[in-house]
C-alpha cells in the first residue's frame, strides 16, 4: 500500500510540475531600425497658403530631396528655411529670403567659414538672421564645434 | 580542597573577566558634536574656501538660525554671486544696508550683482543716487558706472571720465575700448544694397562675403542671359520663366546683401562685448580685496 501511495504521489508531482503546457511559437519582431530622417511631412491647415506651401514641400520631399539624399550643407535644410521664412515674415519676403539662401548654398567658392557646424556637422544658419530684424539676430562664434549660440540684444 | 581550588579560582577568573571587559570597553571619551554651531561655521569656511559655495549657504544659514553675523550673510550673498543667483545675492545684500560695517562693501555689490545680470539702467540711477562722501568704495561703482556705457547702446560719456577714474594701468586698455566703442567699423546696410543693386553681388563684396558676391553675380548674370536669349529666340513661356527667377535672385541678392550686413554688424558688437566683459573679468569687475572674508 505504501509502495502504491508513493508511486501515484510520485505521477502527481510529475504531472503537476508542467504547468507551462503551452508550446512556444515563433515571434514575429522586425529588429531592422525604422528610418526616421526628421522630417515632418503633415501639412498645415492653418491657412490656404501654409496648406499649399507645406504641400509644395512634400511634393519637393518625395520627389527629389529624399531620393537625393541628405546632400543640403545648411541646417536647416534650404527646403524647411523657405517655410519657416515664409512663416515667420510673408510670402514676398520668404521668396527673397529663400532665393538669398540658395545664392549661399551655391557659393563655387566654399567660402563658408563663417557659419558654425552643429552636432551633426551641418551648417547652422537660422532664420532669424535673415528677417531684417536686428534683435531677432543669432550671432554664432565659429571655431569652435557645437551649436551653443548667443543672441545679440 | 583540590577541587574547591578550582572552583574558587574560576569564579574569579569568570569576575574578573567580566570586570575588566567592562572597564576597558568604556574607553572612549564623550562624542563630538560635529552639528554644533562652531563646528558647523568651521566646515562652512572650509567648503567656502574650496568654492563649494552650494553646500557652505546651508551651513551657514544654519549658523544663522542660532546667530546673528552680517559676515555670514555676506559670504551667502557673494556665494550666491559667485553661482550667478544674482537676485538672491542681491537680496542678502540688501539685508546689510544697515550694518556698520559692511553697508559699503554691500552697496558695492549690489551695484556689481546689477551689472552682471546686464541691468546696465539700475546700476545707473543707484550709483547717480549715490553720494561720493559717504561711500568707500565709490571709485569703484564709478568703474563700474561708466563700463555700462560701454555694453549698452546710450552714448558715451567724454573720455576725460574714464581717465578720471581708471588707474594708469587699466587706462590704456579701457581707452582701447572707448576707441573701438565709438568707431566699431560698422558696414553700412544702405550702401551694400545700393552696391548690389548696380552690380549684383557687389554688396556681398563689401561685408566681405566674397564667394556669395561672386555666386550671386554669376547667378542674376546667367539666369538674365538665359531671359534674353529666350526672348531673342520668341521662347516666351521660358523667357519668362527665366525674367521671373532673374527678378527673384535679383531681389534676394539686394535682401541677402543687407542682411549679411546686419549680421556682419552685430559680429562687431558681439566680439565688443564679449572682450570687454573678459577685460572686466580680468580686473574682477573693480571689486576690492575682501580680508575679512578669509577669517
Amino acid at each position: 500500500m505504501k509502495k502504491v501511495i508513493i508511486i501515484a504521489l510520485l505521477f502527481y508531482f510529475n504531472i503537476n510540475a508542467q504547468t507551462d503546457r503551452h508550446k512556444w511559437q515563433p515571434v514575429n519582431k522586425v529588429y531592422q531600425l525604422k528610418q526616421d530622417n526628421g522630417r515632418d511631412y503633415s501639412l498645415d491647415k492653418h491657412s490656404a497658403g501654409s496648406f499649399l506651401l507645406t504641400g509644395i514641400r512634400d511634393i519637393y520631399w518625395l520627389t527629389f530631396s529624399d531620393l537625393d539624399g541628405d546632400n543640403c550643407p545648411f541646417h536647416p535644410t534650404c527646403s524647411t528655411f523657405f517655410v519657416k521664412s515664409v512663416k515667420k515674415t510673408n510670402i514676398v519676403q520668404g521668396a527673397l529670403m529663400f532665393a538669398d539662401r540658395f545664392t549661399r548654398d551655391s557659393n563655387l567658392f566654399k567660402g563658408k567659414d563663417h557659419y558654425k557646424r552643429d552636432e551633426t556637422g551641418k551648417l547652422y544658419d537660422p532664420v532669424n538672421n535673415y528677417t531684417l530684424n536686428e534683435k531677432q539676430i543669432i550671432y554664432i562664434e565659429t571655431g569652435s564645434k557645437g551649436k551653443s549660440v548667443h543672441e545679440v540684444k | 580542597m583540590k577541587v574547591n581550588t578550582i572552583k574558587y579560582f574560576t569564579v574569579f577568573q569568570i569576575i574578573f573577566v567580566l570586570l575588566n571587559s567592562n572597564l576597558i570597553g568604556q574607553t572612549t571619551a564623550a562624542p563630538t558634536n560635529y552639528f554644533s554651531i562652531r563646528n558647523r561655521l568651521k566646515f562652512g569656511n572650509d567648503l567656502f574656501s574650496q568654492k563649494d559655495y552650494l553646500r557652505a549657504i546651508d551651513e551657514y544659514q544654519a549658523v544663522l538660525k542660532k546667530m546673528r553675523s552680517d559676515t555670514l550673510l555676506f559670504k551667502i550673498g557673494y556665494s550666491y554671486e559667485q553661482m550667478k543667483c544674482f537676485p538672491k545675492a542681491n537680496s542678502f545684500y540688501q539685508k546689510l544696508l544697515n550694518s556698520k560695517s559692511l553697508s559699503e562693501i554691500a552697496k558695492f555689490e549690489i551695484l556689481k550683482t546689477n551689472f552682471l545680470e546686464g541691468n546696465y539702467g539700475k546700476v545707473k540711477t543707484l550709483h547717480i543716487s549715490q553720494d561720493s562722501s559717504d561711500n568707500a568704495y565709490y571709485p569703484n561703482e564709478a568703474k563700474l558706472f561708466y563700463s555700462t556705457y560701454m555694453l549698452d547702446q546710450n552714448e558715451l560719456p567724454d573720455s576725460s571720465n574714464y581717465k578720471l577714474w581708471f588707474n594708469e594701468a587699466t587706462q590704456s586698455e579701457v581707452m582701447k575700448f572707448y576707441r573701438r566703442k565709438i568707431n566699431p567699423g560698422y558696414k553700412s546696410e544702405t550702401l551694400a544694397a545700393v552696391l548690389s543693386t548696380v552690380v549684383p553681388g557687389l554688396g556681398k563684396i563689401y561685408v566681405g562675403e566674397t564667394g556669395d558676391g561672386i555666386t550671386a553675380f554669376l547667378f542674376n548674370s546667367i539666369l538674365g542671359f538665359l531671359a534674353y536669349d529666350n526672348f531673342r529666340a520668341h521662347h516666351k513661356l521660358r523667357a519668362w520663366i527665366f525674367t521671373g527667377l532673374t527678378a527673384l535672385f535679383y531681389g534676394g541678392n539686394i535682401y541677402g546683401s543687407i542682411s549679411a550686413a546686419q549680421i556682419y554688424n552685430a559680429g562687431i558688437r558681439f566680439n565688443f562685448d564679449k572682450d570687454f566683459k573678459v577685460f572686466l573679468n580680468n580686473h574682477n569687475y573693480f571689486s576690492p580685496k575682501y580680508y575679512f572674508m578669509n577669517k
